[in-house]
């Protein structure tokens, strides 16, 4: 009786918190951040995330780090970034434990479990810190974060049995042997990009439609040459079609890295599921505009059939991805002789429609079924307890609240180009062009010593 | 109403109890592995079984033959982080320094930054100090052999489950000869679950 006074009494406080703070989708309650970041007011997107009290809970602490690692990046904090990094690298490596409770992340109350990134984020962070130790002028340190990218990319492929998603990640190895080749280890190199290629060829043009990028080409076969591996050296020149020139000294170049736009975000969606009994005590789950159909096997248990079948339907709230178009759409270094085009490396808004999707039908598959005996349950318990209903109710709309967090300051894609630089002053510009914009960056580089220089630029 | 204020208190009280922070003092030298990462039982393990490689082989005893009982002069070198972890390979350098100090076998000079600061010193002494306390230049100890080593790292992981292989890699060598007068190795394997 006191439940029900108690409850009849804050239903409607509840309802209204709920509808009012529910609603809201990750991207949403941090737009201020978003359009600090969009802007480029890297200051003000720091003051923000120092500000923002709920953002470093338990539950979003891994997007503070990731946020404000990102933030440091960009305002040139490469050492304190770095910190964040590293702390965002830790918690994931270390939140495992609690894998088992985190399997129903889609389809249960995902929102108020700690966040644990995307994949593709779990790698991707290791990007950023790779950037920040080739500032800092430590090769050392980012041939650590490459192989760290390199191991969580590894342990991740683990997870997938099948092939035809995302278990690979081209990048991470076509990162490696950059950095590899900065460090004039060429044998390593010439193994990490031929790794790149291969994934390239065989999962990212198929999967995600991007292309193998030239400049890998290019330099897979310079490390073959560079590495003594001459029979691989002609077997990959008659593959691309073209030759590497064994006339041109190895001389200092710059790798320029172009983080182009922002990554899609999340938005809550819902699928809904025909459930239909198949026989030999089987019931089918099916959405034919998905085209997903999931057999699962009840067994000899007739009634628990039967209150499936009853059901007919069944609804539930999931994540989908929204993409952010950039608004630039290539861009291009210019020297004094020649243009050097800007490759997709990584095109981070296909992966992320891919991750997401291969994780959906992974945990739908695997968690399905025990959602919507969950489900019957709380029918059966909504018949027969008038104050257990309402109190499920509320219950209910929270758990139907999809999880909509992300790492939203990712960019759209990641480009780059290995640009030959001469003994001295080295001028430069950046080209970048969009539809209706265009813009120029200067840049100057000074080669005092035979080595590797890095330049990253913003595509905002 | 009376249960539900006695709920709230529990609640409360659960919430203020899980936020009490709790510290105890405890050994150095006891065991604890949280993470499974690189931590202070590997580089004190890697510290004490190098010393008593280093310390209890023969390129003591050889060089001291060869030079009428002359105490060798080490210098430690770079140690080259190959690993996937970022590790400070001055934990156990330092303590291994240290051995070598205090066993009073061998005589120890200092290299890399701290011998760039010294340096720097003895150049403002030649401007600022008396003459009589001023140290001069081109005194210092020459090394006979250089301390040199890298750490690399295995992983193999498969879901929950991972090995961490470390081995940890010293050699020391002869500066006027280039000779490789002793090599010392440790191995770390563990097994981690999340």
């Amino acid at each position: 009786m006191k439940i029900r006074q108690f409850i009849s009494k804050y239903i409607f406080l509840i309802s209204v918190f709920i509808l009012l703070t529910g609603c809201f989708s990750y991207y949403q309650k941090n737009i201020q951040l978003e359009q600090a970041f969009e802007n480029k007011n890297f200051v003000k997107a720091e003051n923000i995330l120092d500000n923002k009290k709920w953002e470093k809970r338990k539950h979003n602490i891994l997007l503070y780090y990731l946020n404000k690692g990102t933030v440091l990046h960009m305002l040139g904090k490469y050492k304190e970034s770095n910190e964040y990094f590293q702390k965002a690298d830790f918690f994931i490596e270390d939140y495992h434990k609690n894998y088992g409770i985190t399997a129903l992340s889609l389809l249960s109350n995902p929102s108020i479990e700690p966040y644990i990134g995307e994949n593709y984020e779990k790698i991707l962070l290791h990007y950023y810190s790779t950037l920040n130790y080739l500032q800092l002028n430590d090769p050392d340190g980012a041939l650590i974060e490459c192989k760290r990218m390199l191991i969580m990319m590894q342990n991740i492929t683990t997870y997938y049995k099948n092939n035809n998603k995302y278990n690979r990640d081209a990048f991470t190895d076509l990162l490696l042997g950059i950095v590899y080749d900065a460090n004039n280890d060429f044998e390593n190199a010439f193994i990490a990009y031929r790794n790149a290629y291969e994934i390239y060829r065989d999962d990212y043009k198929p999967l995600l439609g991007t292309d193998i990028p030239i400049q890998l080409k290019k330099d897979l076969l310079r490390t073959a040459y560079l590495n003594g591996s001459y029979s691989e050296l002609e077997l990959y020149e008659k593959e691309f079609g073209f030759q590497y020139d064994r006339t041109i000294p190895s001389g200092s170049s710059l790798v320029c890295f172009w983080n182009n736009g922002v990554c899609p975000v999340k938005e809550q969606s819902s699928i809904t599921f025909v459930i239909t009994n198949m026989g030999n005590g089987y019931v089918l789950f099916t959405n034919l505009e998905l085209g997903i159909t999931l057999p699962f096997f009840i067994g000899d248990d007739k009634n628990k059939i039967d209150n499936l079948v009853k059901m007919k339907i069944l609804r539930i709230t999931f994540p989908k991805f929204v993409s952010r178009p950039p608004i630039f759409q290539n861009a291009f270094i210019k020297t004094a002789n020649e243009e050097y085009p800007l490759e997709i490396a990584e095109n981070i808004d296909a992966i992320a429609f891919r991750s997401l999707h291969d994780r959906m039908l992974k945990e739908l598959g695997e968690t399905l079924l025990r959602f919507a005996l969950k489900r019957v349950e709380e029918m059966e318990v909504q018949k027969n307890n008038k104050d257990l209903s309402v109190a499920l109710n509320i219950v209910n709309t929270i758990t139907e609240k999809a999880d909509t967090r992300n790492w939203q300051m990712l960019p759209y894609s990641i480009n780059y180009t290995r640009v030959n630089l001469k003994d001295g002053r080295n001028d430069l510009t950046m080209h970048s062009v969009g539809n209706n914009i265009s813009t120029v960056d200067s840049l100057t580089i000074n080669v005092t010593t035979n080595k590797t220089y890095f330049q990253s630029f913003l595509g905002l | 109403m009376k249960q539900i204020i006695l709920s709230s208190s529990i609640v409360i009280a659960l919430m203020m109890g899980s936020c009490n922070r709790k510290v105890t003092r405890v050994n150095p030298e006891k065991q604890i592995d949280l993470s499974g990462r690189w931590n202070d039982v590997d580089s004190r393990m890697v510290a004490d079984e190098m010393t008593k490689q280093i310390l209890g082989e023969k390129w003591l005893s050889n060089f001291s033959q060869a030079n009428s009982g002359k105490k060798p002069v080490v210098i430690c070198g770079f140690i080259k982080n190959k690993s996937s972890e970022h590790i400070e390979a001055e934990t156990f350098i330092k303590d291994i320094e240290r051995a070598f100090i205090n066993s009073g076998l061998v005589t120890l000079v200092q290299g890399g930054d701290k011998r760039q600061e010294i340096r720097g010193e003895r150049a403002d002494q030649q401007e600022n100090a008396a003459q009589s306390t001023m140290k001069k230049f081109g005194l210092e100890m020459g090394a006979d052999f250089m301390l040199q080593g890298d750490i690399n790292s295995i992983i193999d992981s498969y879901k929950r489950d991972k090995v961490v292989f470390y081995k940890i890699n010293l050699e020391l060598s002869n500066l006027q000869t280039n000779e490789v007068v002793w090599l010392g190795d440790k191995e770390l394997k563990k097994t981690v679950r999340n």
